[in-house]
């Protein structure tokens, strides 16, 4: 990651393209930046998976899963719930604004040890975007072949939470995916399915063989989620999350993102559930 | 272990014309400076005097190369400023102890690992340091314990050593023998005697350090997360940071944007594990909670983590943080099998 | 120095029988550190273990800073019960115990005040001087005071009681813990009548530029390490004005500006609550002369409302009542 200026520490200046708002509770928006200069868009060479730092200068900087994928070209999307301090200016943006993208940073999914593979997709809530960003890169032409099946199931508290909607019903009618949208609980006009992620993922039963899981979600998804994947014949090496962490730099220098001897900027956020059991339980 | 390149020695009355003519030739020279009973590394004066009787500086010199404050960059209506960084000044750090400079050494290793960080590595290209061996360790002082040593090299440039008469100025890197060759006039060789009379002294001053039982600490450590040892020193435990601030190998930081209506920078500030907003999630969530979290965090970094990352122990034995807690937490004590 | 080790043997008496009555879960007190004239805060949960505790003019720390940590709510499961705590409290002590209290930061039923007599603690800084360079092997303190250090390969060095306690120490208004449960030793015969805010008279009638002038040397040695703020019982906000981020009051840099609205800030915050016990002087590792501006405030303390924080128990703090006789000077002339 070289950075503007040859600077890892410095920011590439991005327009606000775009905002749309993905949630009811209107917390929950994607941002679709582009480079001002083509230049820095050639260096930002990512994979879905791996993270960003959205600067906006005089509040900070948030460490942001990268929601679009490389197949995507010509912008970046980033799907950003308002938190704090650096997301709440964000979500105050228009679109022309120009903020700032210090990436991409991070280890990607280990798509590269998925060849003839089938590949399981878990998601819960705003977990969900960069499981977005391994969808579309699986989906396109010159990937799909490389996999089996494609199976994903992705769920959210109520239909108003669910995010990317467009896409999730693009994706149901697709026959190179196997789709299970559900929520927590419906509302009059939902008229899909009910049932938390981890039991529908017990309905679906995937099946393990030859098969590596993608699983992200709000803590009690996943702790509901380990022990039916386990019961399916997962084994640890195969399941594969990604993890949040207070962060600063995101290139492993400020010292304060590390689990044990890992640092979530730089050996993670992605890692498989073999090498998290590994480590200390300080997450 | 770096090899000696080259030696030289400096008559004791004529080194102050040394530091001159390092002035002369555009360094800026920074030595022992004594503040009351306090000896910190600052900028030596007009008429400079060299006294090296001294335990060791007061704060650490990793101030030098990882400010307390720094600014990453500027930025102004929102966007980044297009500030040129400004030149890096050469320089002369004399005077660290080789358990400071081994320090560097170690910083080192996270700072000019890839990708490599910006500011420190202007300063590290532009300075020379001359490390001066000690001869009269403290009882605090353990560096013998953790790889290093009274005239270890690891980090410096240039080692001198004080032989009475002379000092004797040993290049232990490329940059220390091209620094030396400069003043090649104003220093002679070294003798045969002079080199085995420096040796004893490092010798003496190695055997009168006690060692500390720290074989295998970083395996012992390493199962020692759950352990209940980290009970005692974190009940203690302030959480002031003293430790952190004092070390000359604790390096984390935090970044912070501050604005004065349209301008502003990004500054980068020391930050330290014990505090608890170290690891304070927006959300609320505190990975490390209590002060027991913090306190083990500390020692497993230094003692475990970096092993398994740098192949190194993360002390160099300096003692600071033994002198400085204001609850007397002995890291000796925490980390002794 | 006997009169140390009986002190210190009542001491242990006490604490012991505090476990055996089964009247505390936790006794806070003092043992012989790891350095020479050292001691440091014991965490002590049974009486089997009272044998490490001690007494003598070492024992610097004020333990009181420890409770709004063990009383805290914060995190705890919903039946969790508050630890019924001993603490051993010298004068200073024992005012921020007083304080916490009225404070509600600790529950007067579930503390235990042990009182012991103190006749000021040693500076270690200030043996350092006199030591020039050479390291102390260790020492005794007599019974007048008198402070002998044995040197590490040298001769003893006696030092007064007057050359060597604390800044804080000299001149003690409450040598004993005014609120206290069990007191071990007898109650000092002689006591200060009042805190002598001499200097700080002197220090105001100073010009504006000299003030200004004193009060930049002083506060520019400052590291932002925070430790004046962890050591002071009094400190204990779960964020701190000065790192909170929304809104963000001050920066973090050691820019001269925040460095002074950080302490004034601090300052301003113990104006009716400082006991000037000094805990924030001695963790202070730049050696900044926080009194000059924290016994500023008590000596407007003391004059516009006629309060002194941690004697009584009863009496409401000043910022927190308000009565028709208050000064409104600051309104009708401001």
């Amino acid at each position: 990651m070289k950075g503007n200026h040859g600077n890892p520490y410095l920011p590439y200046p991005v327009e606000i393209q775009k905002v749309t708002v993905e949630n009811a509770d209107r917390d929950i928006k994607t941002f679709k930046l582009a480079f001002l200069n083509k230049e820095h868009e050639e260096a930002f060479q990512y994979l879905p998976g791996q993270f960003a730092e959205l600067s906006i200068f005089g509040k900070g900087e948030s460490p942001i899963g990268i929601a679009s994928s490389p197949t995507e070209e010509g912008y970046l999307l980033f799907t950003v719930k308002r938190m704090g301090v650096v997301t709440s200016d964000l979500h105050n943006s228009e679109e022309g604004r120009i903020i700032g993208v210090r990436g991409p940073l991070g280890k990607s999914y280990p798509l590269d040890q998925i060849e003839g593979k089938n590949v399981l997709i878990v998601g819960g809530g705003f977990a969900f975007t960069t499981l977005r960003s391994a969808i579309r890169y699986l989906l396109a032409p010159e990937n799909r072949g490389r996999i089996n099946n494609l199976t994903c199931i992705y769920g959210a508290r109520s239909p108003g939470e669910l995010i990317y909607k467009e896409e999730l019903k693009e994706w149901e009618e697709r026959d190179d995916i196997e789709m299970y949208v559900t929520v927590d609980k419906g509302d009059e006009s939902w008229t899909g399915r009910e049932g938390f992620v981890p039991t529908v993922l017990k309905e679906v039963a995937p099946s393990s063989e030859s098969a590596i899981c993608l699983v992200c979600g709000p803590p009690i998804m996943l702790k509901f989620t380990f022990p039916v994947l386990s019961d399916l014949g997962f084994p640890p090496e195969n399941i594969v999350v990604s993890l949040e962490m207070r962060m600063k730099c995101g290139i492993g220098k400020c010292g304060r993102c590390n689990i044990g001897n890992l640092y979530v900027c730089k050996d993670g956020p992605v890692f498989t559930l073999e090498q998290l059991q590994a480590l200390p339980a300080e997450y | 272990m770096p090899e000696i390149m080259i030696a030289k020695t400096v008559d004791k009355k004529k080194f102050a014309d040394l530091a001159k003519a390092i002035v002369s030739r555009g360094y800026r020279l920074y030595g022992p400076v004594r503040n009351g009973g306090e000896v910190t590394l600052g900028e030596v004066g007009e008429e400079p005097e060299f006294d090296f009787d001294y335990r060791n500086f007061k704060m650490s010199p990793k101030e030098f190369f990882l400010p307390q404050s720094e600014v990453l960059c500027r930025f102004c209506r929102g966007e980044l400023a297009e500030d040129a960084a400004p030149a890096p000044q050469k320089r002369v750090l004399l005077g660290l102890r080789p358990c400071d400079a081994r320090a560097i050494w170690l910083l080192d290793k996270v700072f000019l690992e890839e990708p490599e960080d910006f500011y420190y590595k202007q300063k590290r290209e532009n300075t020379v340091v001359i490390s001066v061996a000690c001869a009269n360790p403290a009882t605090t002082c353990f560096c013998t314990s953790v790889g290093g040593g009274p005239a270890a090299a690891e980090g410096s440039d240039i080692l001198l050593f004080d032989l009475g008469e002379a000092f004797l100025l040993e290049a232990v890197s490329e940059r220390g023998e091209e620094f030396l060759n400069q003043f090649s006039k104003m220093t002679k060789d070294a003798t045969k005697k002079q080199v085995a009379q420096k040796k004893k002294i490092a010798e003496e001053a190695a055997s009168r350090m006690e060692k500390l039982p720290l074989d295998g600490v970083a395996e012992r450590l390493a199962k020692a997360f759950d352990s209940d040892l980290w009970e005692a020193p974190s009940q203690k435990c302030l959480g002031c940071g003293i430790c952190t601030y004092f070390c000359p190998t604790c390096y984390c930081f935090d970044v912070t944007d501050e604005t004065l209506r349209e301008n502003g920078r990004r500054v980068r500030t020391w930050d330290s594990c014990m505090y608890s907003p170290f690891t304070l999630h927006a959300s609320g969530h505190n990975p490390r909670p209590s002060q027991k979290e913090r306190v083990r965090q500390r020692f497993m970094h230094k003692f475990s983590y970096a092993v398994d990352n740098s192949g190194q122990l993360f002390c160099v034995g300096c003692g600071r943080c033994i002198v400085n807690c204001p609850v007397n937490i002995d890291l000796r004590e925490v980390i002794a099998p | 120095m006997s009169e140390n080790v009986k002190m210190s043997d009542d001491l242990k008496a006490v604490a012991k029988k505090l476990f055996e009555e089964k009247k505390i879960d936790l006794l806070i007190g003092y043992e012989k550190g790891t350095l020479p004239l050292r001691t440091t805060p014991c965490f002590v949960t049974s009486a089997g273990d009272c044998d490490r505790l001690v007494w003598d003019g070492f024992c610097s720390n004020n333990l009181a800073v420890y409770l709004p940590r063990l009383f805290s709510r914060e995190g705890r499961p919903k039946d969790w019960r508050p630890p019924r705590v001993a603490v051993v409290a010298k004068g200073c002590d024992g005012r921020s115990l007083v304080g916490l209290v009225k404070e509600k930061q600790a529950p007067r039923d579930n503390l235990i005040i042990v009182g012991v007599p103190c006749r000021g603690v040693v500076d270690l800084k200030k043996v350092q001087a006199a030591l020039d360079g050479k390291e102390p092997a260790g020492g005794e303190i007599a019974e007048d005071g008198t402070l002998t250090v044995h040197v590490d390969g040298g001769k003893d060095i006696r030092l007064g009681r007057d050359e060597v306690i604390f800044d804080s120490c000299k001149g003690c208004p409450h040598p004993d813990a005014p609120v206290c449960d069990i007191r071990v030793g007898q109650e000092l015969a002689e006591k200060q009548a009042e805190a002598d805010f001499g200097d700080i008279a002197d220090f105001e009638a100073k010009s504006s530029q000299e003030r200004w002038d004193a009060f930049v040397a002083e506060i520019s040695k400052c590291i932002r390490c925070y430790a004046c703020r962890q050591a002071c019982p009094n400190c204990y906000c779960t964020t701190c004005f000065a790192e909170q981020t929304q809104p963000r009051w001050i920066g973090v840099g050691k820019d001269l500006t925040e460095v002074m609205i950080y302490h004034l800030g601090r300052i301003f915050h113990q104006a009716g609550r400082c006991v000037d016990c000094g805990a924030c002087v001695r963790a202070c590792p730049m050696d900044i002369d926080l009194r000059l501006f924290t016994r500023k405030i008590l000596k407007d303390v003391k004059e516009l409302f006629g309060y002194e924080a941690g004697v009584s128990l009863e009496e409401p703090p000043p910022l927190c009542t308000f009565k028709m006789e208050d000064d409104q000077s600051f309104i009708t002339e401001p």
